[in-house]
């Protein structure tokens, strides 16, 4: 059996040593007590010699090395004997170190007094492939689906610990503090809408697209109509109605695409959103184009009120063509809308607001109530410019009302 | 509640239970006018008579004999062996007649006696008087055998134990005689089979009997202020074990060590870590199993070898810190 040469202790508060000289060399044969080698403490000069009969080997310090004490510093081989036979006589000076001065730190009892240190070398996974680790690390491993041979082990020889495995672990249910919630189920109008809003904003490529109109003239249009009408007539009304002569000259805007292609529609179908007490509908002015403003006007206020007291009829939501919302009431001026599918754009409208603004050439500046208004469109079936288009249209007969009686 | 010392405690059990039921007796060495070897019997002979305090010579296989007999014949003797070294000269009468014959005879014969015991090290007695052989006790099906670390569990337990139908060796720590604490002055008993959490704890289970138990509670109270909080279980009786309450410390610490003064090989710590493998603590072990036990050895008759011979305080804090800084 190879015997360890180790660096003795001599000194009660000793921790280490350094080599001076060796007097043999690796191969040497050597006889029980012959001087190995001198080294020194900041005290003391040492001498270290041979515990037993036979070859010298395995030396892991040279001259002028500072060696921890209770380190192997080499091994007495018998006869026949191999390096490669002694488990961790090949390893690194580094590793074999450390491993060691594990077991030289671990506390020693008064009897033992001690200079030997077991020499157990480090290993982070036997050769057949398995790792170490703790019944608990296990245990959680098999819980969170942390995979042990992804984890460096922090614990003895590499062990994988507990602690190792349930950092990498998703955080758990039961460690995180509860937030209280009020639960409302996902049912009925709100997963409609929840499922509709979210299958066209994943499925079609918006674009957006602003716009700011001048209102004044729309605004001097509407009181005109409203002397002539028994019937209020809204803004909304009147963008039903401008909104639907724009589409008349912009027919892409007024489609759908479908399995066979983009379909075009003949009518021309405006759909105003409305929020109701659980969620938005959105109610349909069919034929827009051919309705008088009043008949628009009239028409508007009855759904908006069958839909807010819940009695509206499936057919006054089915067969829209085109989508207008207006959040201008609540202040807000611009804002992108999501497409009602199967549309392929909708009109978002904000506040009308009273700002200065350039109104000729010369730079003149007045306070004009503007207006923005948004355009969601679908890019497959609409082209940036297709939009612009439409848009400029909107804009032109908003601001020059005669156009809309030619 | 009054505080008395752990010898009080087994006399003040001994002579309740006497005065209850005229069948309960003493029997032993040097117990009458003597008083006991540890004076625990001090007192009684005046107070009993020689019928009941029942004076031996040196002569543990004809004590328990005795003892075993009389049980038979419907008497509840106390046998007192002088230390627990000589209950050897008794195995065959402890392990072969008491033990057995309530099974032999399928239930016709009843054994109730109880075997009182000092063990231990501590008093420079050598190694023929310093034993700890409690596991030799466990190991013989038909024994129960109670290891009271306290004057509190003493009382409660040796009731316990004189009302057993079965044979109770009682095994009493010399150096815990002269130990004080609280004793309720009403009636009170202490079942058997429920361990005592002497110290609740988070970061690691002891299990440990007999002075140990204060020798790790010195020491958990000193590691307290560094923030590491040990559990300390005493299971009080050996046979029957309460091993829920073990395992379920352990599950919720994840390290075990055990500490017993009784010799390391074959000692009852590999008894507790056997349960343990097998329970459902296995799977929240977080560190090797760890026992701190008596050397293999006979206890020396010099003192500072016989310090050395079983685990002290400095010992059991060592390996406290070794287990959770993580050096197995």
């Amino acid at each position: 059996m190879a015997i360890q040469v180790i660096m003795p202790k001599v000194d009660m508060d000793q921790e280490e040593s350094t080599i001076i000289s060796w007097e043999k060399s690796e191969g040497d044969l050597v006889k029980y007590d012959e001087l190995l080698l001198t080294a020194e403490t900041d005290k003391v000069a040492i001498d270290v010699n041979s515990p037993g009969d036979g070859v010298l080997a395995g030396i892991r310090y040279q001259e002028g090395d500072v060696v921890p004490v209770a380190t192997v510093i080499a091994y007495i081989l018998e006869p026949g004997e191999e390096l490669s036979d002694i488990p961790g006589a090949t390893e690194t000076k580094e590793a074999a170190t450390e491993a060691e001065q594990v077991s030289a730190d671990a506390p020693e009892a008064d009897l033992e007094a001690d200079v030997k240190a077991e020499a157990e070398v480090s290993t982070v996974s036997d050769p057949d492939g398995k790792v170490a680790a703790t019944p608990a690390a296990r245990r959680i491993s098999r819980e969170e689906g942390v995979a042990l041979d992804s984890l460096k082990g922090s614990g003895p020889f590499g062990r994988i610990q507990a602690d190792d495995v349930a950092r990498m672990a998703p955080p758990s249910k039961e460690t995180r503090v509860k937030l209280q919630a009020e639960i409302v189920p996902m049912v009925g109008k709100r997963a409609y809408i929840a499922q509709k809003m979210q299958s066209s904003f994943q499925t079609a490529p918006h674009i957006f697209e602003t716009i700011e109109a001048d209102m004044t003239r729309l605004e001097e249009w509407r009181s005109r109509l409203n002397a002539n009408s028994d019937t209020k007539i809204s803004v909304t009304a009147i963008l039903v109605k401008l909104v639907a002569w724009a589409l008349e000259r912009n027919r892409y805007l007024n489609a759908s695409l479908l399995d066979d292609g983009i379909h075009l529609w003949n009518e021309i179908n405006v759909g105003v959103a409305t929020a109701i007490d659980d969620g938005l509908i959105v109610p349909v002015i069919h034929d827009a184009n051919h309705l008088s403003f009043q008949e628009t006007a009239s028409k508007l206020k009855n759904l908006s009120q069958k839909a807010r007291q819940g009695i509206i009829e499936l057919n006054e939501v089915q067969n829209g063509t085109f989508t207008i919302s207006n959040l201008g009431m609540y202040g807000i001026t611009h804002f992108r809308a999501i497409i009602n599918p199967p549309e392929v754009a909708i009109l978002a409208v904000g506040a009308t607001v009273r700002k200065p603004v350039v109104i000729d050439q010369y730079d003149n500046i007045s306070v004009r109530p503007m207006a923005k208004f948004t355009l969601s469109a679908d890019h497959r079936v609409i082209d940036g410019v297709v939009a612009a288009k439409f848009l400029a249209d909107l804009v032109k007969v908003i601001e020059n009302p005669e156009i809309f009686y030619e | 509640m009054a505080e008395i010392t752990y010898a009080e405690a087994i006399r003040s059990a001994l002579r309740e239970e006497m005065k209850q039921d005229e069948r309960v007796f003493i029997i032993g060495e040097d117990i009458g006018i003597y008083g006991g070897a540890f004076g625990v019997t001090t007192g009684m002979l005046e107070e009993f008579g020689e019928k009941r305090i029942v004076e031996t010579p040196i002569s543990e296989q004809t004590i328990i004999g005795a003892a075993v007999g009389a049980a038979l014949s419907g008497m509840r003797p106390v046998a007192e062996i002088m230390f627990m070294d000589f209950i050897l000269l008794a195995l065959d009468q402890i392990a072969n007649q008491a033990g057995k014959m309530h099974y032999m005879f399928g239930g016709k014969a009843t054994v109730p006696m109880v075997i009182r015991m000092p063990s231990g090290s501590g008093t420079g007695a050598a190694a023929q008087h310093s034993q700890s052989l409690e596991t030799l006790l466990m190991h013989l099906p038909g024994l129960k055998v109670v290891t009271p670390s306290t004057p509190y569990d003493a009382k409660g337990l040796l009731k316990t134990a004189i009302h057993d139908n079965n044979p109770v060796c009682f095994v009493e720590h010399k150096l815990l005689y002269k130990m004080k604490g609280e004793v309720p002055e009403e009636d009170y008993s202490i079942p058997f089979g429920v361990a005592d959490i002497k110290r609740a704890g988070k970061d690691l289970t002891i299990v440990t009997n007999g002075v140990m138990v204060h020798k790790s509670l010195e020491v958990a109270k000193k590691l307290e202020s560094e923030g590491i909080d040990v559990e300390i279980i005493d299971p009080r009786t050996m046979v029957p074990l309460d091993s829920e309450t073990i395992i379920n410390s352990v599950t919720k610490t994840g390290k075990l060590l055990v500490v017993h003064e009784a010799c390391e090989t074959a000692g009852w710590a590999g008894e507790i870590m056997a349960l343990i493998s097998s329970s459902r603590a296995f799977d929240y072990l977080d560190a090797p199993m760890r026992r701190l036990a008596g050397k293999n050895v006979p206890i020396p008759y010099n003192r500072v070898l016989e310090k050395a011979a079983v685990p002290q305080e400095d010992d059991i804090e060592r390996e406290i810190r070794a287990i959770i800084r993580g050096d197995y």
